[in-house]
């Protein structure tokens, strides 16, 4: 398991943050974790010259409805300007909304998972996206 | 015989041809003239003769002078009373001719009065309908507008619709009456945001093709509908509606927000109270939370944490239905002529276990095309053969029967079960919101026939239901069938 990937959660919701982590933590993950109440400091986090993520690899959880900056502009802004890394981003929300999925796919997100979600339901997300060497 | 016999005979006969002339072609082909000529030829060559006889019977052998003025006399005689009868005929001839034409004015007055008639009716109903009437010449030149017509657009008789109406230099984008010059068709179009002295309006303008004697294209007459308080309805009502689904859509997205907490840190109370009550079994002393505490984690907390949960999966089950809802009334319908004996067979193929499981006889018939948005009909469909299996009737006699036919353009399909039926003062109700027939027996959130029926009146369509208690029920789904166009498209698709 890579221990080096930090995982980025970005949720409003200190509840769901709080679910988030317990289940990481319950499916075995034991990575650093950040955590960012809104889109705007989740994207001052990726594009500050202090971030690490060109040295370290990151996955970000990502709620779509957030104050100030949502989700999909967030998603959006990712794969525009940082192109040259392709942080994996899954998609994380209350909505089932085919209309909705399907635009996230189309702006590049891994996966997108309906809260409440399992732990065991992380095992499988977090292997779909390569970084950890899940067996 | 003497020469002057000779002529004498000769007149003789003159006599007689003239009068066979004008006895034939008295009333036709001769002209008056004509005629008077005939009689004096007639009456000269009587009165020679006449004279003749005298001469031959010799009473006026030493008269001759007299004999001669007797056929002259006669002559004139005749002339005259000829002349006169011939006077008596053309009068008789124009007053023929005066009363035929004061019959043909007299019907031409009735005519004439008859056509006022109708333009008068005519220029009532142009006066009093609601909407504008132009018309423009081959050049687009407005030569008549009705009242109506100046209320909306302003006087432009004259002047070149396109500049008069629109303030343009050419003719309009999609002008109805261009396209009836083009082709002799009746066109409708809306005209939106047209300057006027009220403002910008709106214009729903049909225009058809004047044609006259021979055919021909002479003008356009364009029928113009202010359409502006219902386009401005319609954008109202679609903002309303579009408000609406925002709320709704808000909504439940929000209202899911802290049930996920709710659900969430229920399991997690329960994963801890696990741990607690291993913990205290694990414990080997007895102890006063040992005897009171685990007991009431066991049984009442358990319990709370049962009934939170229940309540938290059936309120996310109920948001869920809303959202589903909500989501229709933005759906872009893909609509296409669909295989519905293909599509209820892939339907039945999903449903295949739990047919056998409970021991459902299935019949389908062929099934007409119908057009449609393939997913959408599926979930129709799909939502209805649920139903029939969520309520199905006594095991020995299951069945599902599936037919359909085609009656006027339309493609109807029934889906008959053998179930419990429904009694007659629920059968309006099945279609309400959150409606459940068995609430407690059946699981469901009483959504499948209220999404049904808003799917298939986005289609046009139309949904019922024939039931009655313990006697099954059909359920009836009408949707438009395909034209051969669109059959011929999907045939080479």
């Amino acid at each position: 398991m890579n221990k080096k990937v930090i995982i980025v959660i970005a949720e409003d919701d200190a509840g769901h943050a709080n679910l988030i982590k317990r289940n990481i933590r319950r499916a075995g993950f034991q990575n650093e974790i950040k955590h960012f109440a809104d889109g705007e400091q989740t994207l001052d986090y990726f594009f500050s010259d202090t971030s690490d993520i060109h040295c370290q690899d990151h996955l970000l959880l990502l709620d779509i409805r957030m104050p100030k900056i949502d989700g999909i502009n967030v998603l959006s802004k990712l794969r525009q300007d940082l192109q040259q890394i392709k942080i994996p981003v899954i998609i994380i929300t209350t909505t089932d909304d085919p209309h909705e999925i399907e635009k996230c796919y189309k702006l590049g997100c891994n996966s997108y998972m309906v809260k409440p979600i399992e732990y065991d339901d992380f095992v499988e997300a977090f292997n779909q996206t390569g970084l950890f060497n899940l067996k | 015989m003497s020469p002057v016999a000779i002529i004498d005979l000769v007149s003789f006969f003159g006599a007689f041809i003239s009068l066979g002339l004008l006895i034939s072609g008295w009333s036709r082909p001769f002209d008056a003239d004509v005629k008077v000529m005939l009689l004096a030829i007639f009456s000269v060559t009587i009165f020679h003769g006449l004279g003749n006889v005298l001469e031959w019977s010799n009473i006026t052998t030493a008269l001759d002078p007299i004999e001669d003025y007797v056929e002259i006399l006669g002559a004139m005689i005749w002339i005259f009373m000829f002349y006169a009868f011939l006077k008596e005929f053309e009068i008789a001839d124009r007053l023929n001719i005066e009363t035929a034409l004061k019959s043909r004015e007299k019907e031409l007055q009735i005519s004439t009065k008859g056509a006022q008639n109708e333009k008068s009716k005519l220029d009532a109903i142009i006066a009093g309908i609601g909407d504008g009437i132009s018309i423009q010449n081959r050049d687009y030149k407005i030569i008549y507008q009705n009242d109506a017509h100046i209320n909306l657009v302003g006087n432009h008789v004259g002047e070149y619709c396109y500049q008069g109406y629109e303030k343009r230099d050419h003719v309009c984008e999609g002008c109805p009456v261009n396209m009836a010059f083009k082709d002799g068709k009746v066109h409708t179009t809306e005209r939106l945001n047209v300057p006027t002295d009220r403002g910008l309006c709106h214009f729903e303008v049909t225009a058809s093709p004047v044609r006259n004697a021979a055919g021909e294209i002479v003008s356009g007459a364009e029928v113009v509908r202010d359409i502006t308080a219902r386009k401005h309805d319609e954008e109202e009502l679609m903002r309303l509606n579009k408000e609406l689904e925002q709320i709704l859509y808000v909504t439940s997205h929000d209202l899911r927000s802290p049930l996920v907490n709710i659900e969430g840190f229920s399991k997690e109370l329960e994963l801890s109270l696990q741990e607690i009550m291993s913990a205290l079994q694990n414990s080997d002393k007895t102890s006063v939370l040992k005897e009171k505490v685990f007991p009431i984690i066991q049984k009442d907390v358990q319990e709370s944490l049962g009934y939170i949960s229940k309540s938290v999966t059936k309120m996310s089950a109920l948001i869920s239905g809303l959202l589903e809802l909500s989501r229709l009334g933005r759906l872009k319908l893909k609509k296409e002529a669909l295989d519905m004996n293909k599509m209820i067979a892939d339907i039945l193929s999903n449903y295949e276990f739990r047919l056998q499981k409970d021991g459902v006889k299935t019949e389908v018939s062929k099934l007409p095309l119908c057009i449609g948005d393939a997913v959408q009909v599926n979930q129709v469909f799909s939502n209805l053969i649920d139903n029939a299996l969520k309520y199905l009737g006594p095991e020995n006699n299951r069945s599902l029967v599936i037919s359909g036919k085609s009656e006027n353009n339309r493609s109807v399909y029934c889906i008959e079960d053998s179930g419990i039926g429904i009694s007659p003062e629920h059968q309006d109700k099945i279609f309400e919101i959150f409606h459940q027939l068995d609430p407690i027996n059946v699981q469901g959130e009483g959504l499948g026939l209220t999404i049904a029926q808003r799917i298939i009146e986005m289609h046009h369509g139309r949904i019922w239901v024939e039931s009655e208690q313990n006697m099954g029920s059909k359920f009836y789904v009408e949707l438009p069938a395909p034209d051969k166009k669109m059959l011929n498209n999907n045939s080479t698709m």
